[in-house]
């Protein structure tokens, strides 16, 4: 029986042994030095300390520091794939500029990585989006209609665009647009790349609609704002969304070339509001206009060179064909997924972080509008909206209403006006 | 699938039924097994010397499970319907044992688990979903221990063989259609030193797939689910759309040795201590392999079996395991070469890290251990004694527990002309004894809500308990056949929760 103790011993030693095994495998953490590269900012424009973001891109971690002279150091980070985010807000002479750039998928395997950001300077718009309705109407649910899919609508998407500023500007020659078909393949595995000196200059997209006009044609004056329909009728119709949806026979523009029949017997009737132009299409021509209603973006820009509707950009990695539109030139850009797990994904963000930082998610078919908040009051009662050029803090998600808050219809809308 | 089964059945049947058969009662059985040192070790080669008694059986079972006392990762209640047949013969010069079993399993309010068909407890990477779903279960089982005849005046060489097949169907969105196969193969030798001595050795070899898919029935709607990382730690993934999640496929890879001593004079006592290097490798989307992880680890098990007393009346068993899992994360980037899109590894992290010390002694006495039927009293102890001790690194979360559960068990067999009945008892405590989850977590987001699974299962592994069992087993002996009624229930009771497991087999003993 002695044996026994004996063999006991002999476990609890190798047990011991292996509990006591060091641990080589030890994961090492690294340091990384974000350099911020302000040199496209003009010198007054510059902000002292930029506030820097780190985040892993598998486990959506986040580190945030102040940078010092344009240096941001962050310590004990386990080593991977990061991205890296810049934002700073400076006024100058009243005006205000905000300042952000980023990197995806930056390799941060090594002590003192260096990871490079430069940034550009934007001046916050006068004109802003205020209200945004993208993701359509819920007509009849599944259990309504008896069947798996029950009825959806969308044709009531409208972009309710507002003059933020104190001063008057003009709608004429603004354009709308999106780049959803033309960054990525629909299931992100590719990401679209286009010959073109400086690509992160530009954004590069396929239906351009632009408001007409000489040039003074459409003022809009502080505190007004013109609504921008997919198609400006009345929706709540019987035949067209039942009571379920918004009335749009009063928006200033609709994206209609002219009135046509839909291949389900669908009438586009041509309506008060102003018919957009369609200056640029680089791809699928539709009769009206569709942005998605699950995953896209809305950019709002003034070109500052003539548009052209020929000799596309065609995407290095398939015959995808696409405009370029300088980013210098965007007022206002919003874009959105259905899930918040396609925006974490560095890569599938469509839109520049200093166009927009954040992102909204809306279940598609929910019948809610994003809706800016407000930021302030002037004396006279018009309101200022929050604009940081970040979704994500700057919209809520309500019930769609056309300009909300008080927001003043141009005195050139007459039809509204009746 | 089916002629591997048929085969494995007629012939664990087939060589089997012609047998004289010692084994004509449930306690017998069971007692065949306990007195057996050597089946109850990693090596088939010391059966030439020391065999199972010969014996065949057939048992057609059911089993209801229900109860939250558990691992969030398990179903709350279950229902089994089985059949199951196993034999101990020799052919030829060759000692035979076989078993095969096939079990239909229904699973209700099964949540956090949304891919595996099982998910061990030191298994980090899987994906969660918070909503409650029936599972249907399938498994098979087959397993097959050979030893061969003495060769050169005290050697043998045995074999092992397992393979197990199981599959199963997650019944709500996210669905998951998974089907899982190991095979393991343990090769041994034995030597008889002399009528005291003998000496084992034994390899070790498994391999294990799993390929499981997850989906939805209904399209309109994607499924959130969390991609566990360890420890609460984990990122958000969607299944259905564009970007949603794809095939998982789960890869393991086990190998090992076990070395045994057995020394017999007056009792007998049999040593054995085995260590197991283990691996399971995870991978998303077979065209587009994105990695999702890899635990690797090692096992130690010790053992010691002591026999003595007239008739092995007495028994002591004490065992040690010890198990190391470490986690790690791959970090990938994704590369966009033309027609060469591919996923690159750039650091392979250790994230994790699992251990556990689990100690078992068990000592039983059977009162009429001769007896032609049996013994007619049996009484014992046995105390349990487990330690996890686990970390993820950053966020920095710690997460340890310890439990002792010491129980007292006891029998009664009567027997009358052709009519055995068996009645068995037993209960413990379970007192924890330590226990901690600490962790950081943002507050909405995916990190609270895994850590909120987390935290329910150091509830669970916090709580004292008392357990029981009691079961009632009637044997009907005839000329050729035994018929075995055989009742059975188990219960745990904590503050707050419960189980009981209740499960019936009629078995024929042959």
């Amino acid at each position: 029986m002695k044996t026994i103790p004996s063999l006991l011993a002999a476990l609890a030693a190798a047990v011991l042994a292996f509990t006591a095994c060091d641990n080589k495998d030890e994961v090492k953490t690294v340091s990384a030095v974000v350099k911020i590269d302000d040199s496209d900012v003009d010198a007054d424009a510059k902000a002292e300390s930029y506030t820097v973001t780190l985040t892993n891109n598998s486990t959506s971690l986040s580190y945030t520091v102040a940078s010092e002279n344009s240096i941001a150091v962050f310590e004990g980070l386990v080593p991977g794939v990061y991205s890296a985010t810049v934002s700073a807000e400076t006024v100058v002479n009243g005006f205000r500029y905000i300042i952000a750039g980023s990197v995806n998928s930056e390799n941060v395997i090594a002590q003192s990585t260096q990871v490079n950001v430069k940034v550009t300077a934007t001046k916050a718009s006068a004109l802003i989006f205020k209200e945004i309705f993208y993701n359509g109407t819920t007509i009849k649910t599944p259990e309504e209609a008896g069947d798996d899919y029950g009825e959806t609508y969308f044709r009531d998407q409208f972009y309710e665009i507002y003059n933020n500023s104190n001063e008057t500007v003009y709608a004429d020659g603004l354009c709308l647009t999106d780049n959803a078909n033309s960054f990525a393949k629909y299931d992100f595995s590719i990401i679209y790349t286009y010959p073109i000196d400086n690509p992160e200059k530009y954004l590069f997209v396929q239906t351009i609609w632009q408001i007409p006009g000489d040039g003074d044609d459409y003022p809009i004056k502080p505190g007004e704002s013109i609504i921008v329909a997919q198609w400006a009728t009345n929706h709540n119709d019987a035949s067209l969304a039942n009571g379920k949806s918004i009335d749009l026979s009063t928006a200033e523009f609709e994206a209609i070339l002219e009135a046509s029949t839909l291949w389900n017997g669908t009438v586009i009737t041509d309506n008060a509001a102003i018919n957009m132009a369609r200056p640029v299409l680089a791809g699928y021509a539709a009769p009206q206009w569709l942005v998605s209603v699950y995953s896209a973006d809305i950019i709002l820009f003034k070109p500052s060179t003539p548009l052209k509707n020929e000799d596309f950009l065609v995407a290095n990695e398939s015959s995808t064909t696409a405009r370029e539109i300088a980013i210098s030139d965007v007022l206002d850009a919003v874009q959105w997924f259905e899930q918040e797990t396609d925006f974490a994904e560095p890569s599938h963000r469509r839109l520049p972080t200093v166009l927009d930082a954040g992102c909204n998610f809306l279940k598609s078919y929910s019948g809610k509008s994003i809706v800016r908040k407000k930021a302030g009051e002037r004396e006279d009662g018009t309101i200022i909206y929050q604009d940081t050029n970040n979704t994500s803090n700057d919209f809520t998600q309500e019930t769609p209403v056309l300009r909300r808050n008080g927001a003043k219809i141009p005195s050139w809308n007459t039809w509204a006006r009746n | 699938m089916k002629r591997i089964t048929l085969f494995t059945i007629c012939l664990i049947l087939g060589v089997t039924s012609a047998q004289a058969q010692a084994i004509n009662s449930q306690s017998k059985a069971e007692t065949n097994f306990r007195n057996t040192l050597w089946f109850n070790t990693e090596n088939s080669a010391a059966l030439t010397f020391k065999p199972l008694e010969k014996y065949s059986d057939l048992r057609l079972g059911v089993k209801a499970d229900e109860g939250e006392f558990r691992r969030q990762t398990e179903a709350n209640s279950s229902k089994a319907v089985g059949v199951g047949t196993s034999g101990n013969s020799h052919i030829g010069k060759f000692n035979i044992w076989g078993e095969f079993s096939f079990n239909n399993i229904f699973e209700k309010d099964l949540a956090n688990n949304a891919i595996l068909f099982e998910v061990p407890e030191d298994f980090p990477y899987y994906l969660a979903d918070t909503v409650s779903s029936r599972w249907n279960k399938q498994v098979y089982d087959m397993r097959t221990r050979i030893s061969s005849p003495v060769l050169w005046d005290g050697f043998s060489f045995g074999l092992e063989v397992g393979y197990n097949s199981k599959v199963g169907a997650k019944q709500r969105d996210p669905r998951t259609t998974t089907y899982k196969y190991a095979v393991d193969v343990t090769p041994s030798a034995a030597w008889k030193i002399s009528d005291a001595h003998m000496l084992g050795l034994n390899g070790y070899y498994s391999k294990s797939f799993e390929r499981s898919e997850p989906s939805n029935v209904d399209g309109r709607y994607n499924q959130k689910v969390y991609l566990s990382r360890g420890l609460g730690m984990a990122t958000a993934g969607t299944v259905g759309g564009n970007n949603g999640l794809g095939v998982f496929y789960f890869k393991g890879l086990d190998y090992g040795a076990g070395i045994q001593y057995n020394y017999t004079s007056g009792f007998d006592i049999l040593a054995e201590l085995g260590y197991k290097n283990r691996k399971m490798d995870v991978y998303e989307q077979p065209t587009l392999p994105k990695r999702r992880g890899t635990t690797k680890g090692s096992v130690i098990d010790g053992r010691i079996q002591v026999l003595f007393g007239d008739n092995n009346s007495d028994k002591v068993d004490v065992k040690a395991h010890y198990r190391t899992t470490d986690g790690y994360e791959q970090e990938q980037t994704y590369i966009q070469e033309s027609k060469n899109q591919h996923w690159l590894t750039i650091a392979d992290n250790k994230m994790s890290t699992y251990s556990r010390i689990s100690l078992n002694a068990e000592y039983g006495h059977q009162f009429g251990a001769g007896n032609p039927d049996g013994y007619t009293y049996e009484a014992g102890a046995r105390v349990a004694y487990d330690l996890e001790q686990d970390s993820y690194l950053i966020p920095s979360t710690k997460w340890n527990w310890s439990t002792v559960l010491p129980e007292a068990f006891g029998g009664l067999q009567w027997s009358k002309g052709r009519n055995i009945l068996l009645v068995q008892a037993s209960a413990g405590y379970g007192l924890n004894l330590s226990g901690d989850y600490i962790y950081y977590a943002v507050p909405g987001s995916v990190t609270d809500k895994t850590a909120e699974i987390y935290s329910k299962d150091m509830a669970f592994r916090q709580s004292n308990f008392f357990k029981s069992s009691v079961r009632a087993s009637y044997t009907l002996r005839s000329k050729k056949v035994n018929y075995v009624f055989d009742l059975k229930a188990t219960g745990w009771a904590a503050d707050e929760t419960n189980r009981i497991i209740a499960d019936f087999t009629f078995g024929i003993l042959f």
